[in-house]
């Protein structure tokens, strides 16, 4: 891509570089993808291919979504409010009719509804992920995919689980989309075997990609590895040898501190999905002072559309930090630029992107929201604003290296009805295949 | 819901008790577990035999029961006291006062998936100056000091601290540098009113026990 963009009187800059200045009244200028620079200043002779005027605008990294199941929106709103195995037996007896134009379907609906809420970047751990990506493409949004593993011990099982594995990895590399990665997903200590998890880290070493896997996100879990091999969870990886810095856990809420320092030690991150854990009452609350002092890097995330039931990293970014003032009695607990951190410079790192920031040389991965709307109102603190008061409703324009994939709220290249109708029609499909056990697609 | 509080007789499993009652809870039942090992890795206490007196005092069944004290054997221990407990009583919640002692909370939230209940620990990673602060200052816990194991806290062995010495026994918890709540073991507390109580006990009198480097009262009777 060649074009060159100008952000012209961006009122408010959030650059989330090193110092997290917000800069007052400049000009973004954009070329090949990238943020060439921020200026006070534009001659008037030069020439821009796109002029995006942002008086009264808010402009900042676009927010990257560390964990989700993307396809679930197929199920959202499906058996909702019910105990959390409950709830997971009846989920897992519709994903086992799900086909791949169903992932496809639900993908790209979440797509729409994450960059429609802001988010340029998710990081996907499902199934069917050759189709996952033909969604994904469309939608020209960022993903890290993962095909999400499972052997439940079963030898043959985990010699197909590998398989599509590298598969997936492969096809991803042979299609050199740059805004398309893979990552190895094993699902879980307590649904895979010690070999599988192994194994699918000698995987990420040879693709030199991410290792990511479900971690502590209920007590029964944990108390099922202590009891097993008495040790916690992350302690029983290092054992096998999978922690080092391409390990990034999901949830990560019951960490004991000698975890969290083994973590740090060994350069893991971690994902924080508040409102899942919330929805699915997990008990456990992410120890984020713990992390934070302990020097582990950490995201945010929605986890699927089924246990959340959004995929809104806006609404993420401030029930993340209520959930810590709530649970620690004390306000001062996660403040709103943490919470903004999380989602955006602290991920772009721990998912090793170029984004995250708006700095020259960065990908030019931005959100521009309306400052003026009444959800915004007044100026006291403009971060205060994004992560406690604004909402979707806010989002203007979002951009992806440098391309307007929003503007004015609308997806410039997908009929927004079409996909919906799509997704409907797959939805009724699927949900007449699970209640009568029908194989056709 | 039904609550089955965990009670050493300490200001932190009491408050902890204060707090799920104040959250709507109905706590149907108290258990103290008395280690026969003094180096339990869960429960320390000089005092445990009071618990029944303060149970009476705050109209709460209560229940003792001797473990082992030997590590994670224990564990197994009350579970199995617990759990016949909790069908009887049908509890739904364990309530516990432990606010750093990983060991203590993970142990405790161990049992409680076992025997399928939610557990309550509402001071656990609370800052600790604050929670202290609030127990004494706030819901206006009176509590004697029955053991000391930190050099400068021994004169308060045998003392009562309330609102009234308050600001005196802070000042010699940060000049001895001990965590505020005494979670390193520094001093050990036994509660002689608290507003679940309908009386405040009164101590006949105590003798001083020294072990160590420590110091422990060894309580001759109360009223």
């Amino acid at each position: 891509m060649n074009e060159s963009v100008l952000l012209e009187n961006c009122s408010w800059i959030v650059t989330q570089n090193g110092n997290r200045d917000v800069l007052r009244d400049k000009y973004i200028i954009i070329e090949d993808g990238k943020i060439k620079a921020i200026t006070g200043h534009v001659e008037s002779s030069r020439r821009f291919d796109r002029v995006i005027d942002c008086k009264g605008r808010v402009v900042l990294p676009a927010l990257i979504n560390g964990h989700t199941h993307a396809a679930m929106t197929l199920m959202r709103g499906y058996n909702d409010d019910a105990e959390l195995h409950e709830w997971l037996d009846s989920v897992w007896r519709v994903e086992a009719k799900l086909t791949g134009r169903d992932v496809e379907a639900g993908t790209l609906l979440a797509c729409l509804e994450m960059l429609k809420t802001g988010t340029c970047c998710f990081v996907d751990m499902y199934f069917f992920m050759e189709d996952a990506a033909k969604a994904v493409e469309k939608a020209g949004i960022k993903a890290l995919l993962g095909y999400g593993m499972l052997d439940f011990g079963n030898e043959e099982k985990r010699k197909e689980e590998l398989k599509e594995c590298k598969r997936l990895l492969e096809l991803l590399k042979k299609k050199s989309n740059r805004r398309l990665r893979g990552v190895v997903a094993p699902h879980a200590i307590y649904t895979c075997s010690a070999e599988l998890l192994q194994e699918a880290m000698e995987i990420a070493k040879s693709y030199g990609v991410l290792y990511t896997i479900h971690l502590s996100e209920t007590r029964k879990e944990v108390h099922e590895c202590f009891r097993t091999h008495r040790k916690y969870p992350v302690e029983y990886l290092d054992d096998l040898g999978v922690l080092n810095d391409r390990f990034v856990g999901f949830h990560a809420a019951w960490l004991t501190r000698n975890e969290i320092s083994l973590l740090a030690r060994k350069g893991g991150g971690v994902v924080h999905c508040p409102v899942s854990n919330m929805k699915l009452a997990t008990g456990g609350a992410f120890p984020f002072r713990e992390y934070l002092k302990a020097g582990v890097l950490t995201a945010l995330g929605t986890d699927g559309a089924c246990s959340n039931n959004s995929l809104n990293m806006l609404e993420e970014m401030k029930f993340a930090a209520l959930l810590q003032k709530w649970f620690r009695w004390n306000a001062r607990e996660m403040s709103a630029q943490q919470a903004l951190d999380m989602a955006t410079v602290n991920a772009s790192k721990l998912f090793r992107l170029n984004n995250g920031s708006v700095e020259p040389g960065k990908d030019a991965d931005l959100l521009v929201l309306n400052a003026s709307s009444c959800f915004m109102l007044p100026y006291h603190n403009v971060v205060s604003n994004i992560v406690y008061a604004s909402s979707y409703f806010t989002v203007e324009h979002v951009l992806i290296d440098g391309e307007v994939v929003i503007e004015q709220g609308r997806h410039t290249a997908l009929d927004e009805e079409e996909v919906i109708s799509t997704f409907l029609k797959r939805v009724e499909s699927l949900m007449e295949r699970a209640e009568t056990g029908d194989e056709k697609q | 819901m039904r609550a089955l509080a965990l009670l050493s007789g300490g200001k932190d499993s009491w408050y902890a008790a204060y707090l799920a009652s104040l959250m709507g809870m109905e706590l149907k039942l108290a258990v103290t577990f008395i280690p026969e090992s003094k180096d339990s890795y869960m429960l320390h206490y000089p005092t445990l035999d009071l618990v029944p007196i303060q149970c009476k005092l705050a109209r709460i069944s209560q229940l003792s029961f001797g473990v082992s004290g030997v590590k994670e054997k224990e564990v197994e221990e009350m579970t199995s006291h617990l759990r016949k407990l909790v069908d009887e009583y049908d509890i739904k919640a364990l309530v516990c006062g432990a606010v750093q002692s990983e060991y203590q909370k993970m142990r405790v939230e161990f049992i409680a998936e076992e025997l399928g209940l939610i557990s309550y620990a509402p001071l656990w990673k609370k800052d600790e100056r604050n929670l202290l602060e609030e127990i004494v200052r706030d819901a206006g816990f009176r509590f004697l000091v029955v053991r000391v194991a930190a050099e400068g806290l021994e004169n308060w062995i045998g003392k009562i601290v309330d609102n009234r010495n308050f600001d005196s026994f802070l000042n010699d918890l940060e000049k001895a540098r001990a965590n505020p709540i005494g979670e390193g073991g520094e001093y050990e507390t036994l509660v002689i009113y608290m507003p679940l109580f309908s009386n405040e006990i009164r101590i006949k009198g105590f003798d001083v026990l020294k072990y160590g480097n420590s110091k422990e009262i060894k309580i001759k009777g109360v009223n």
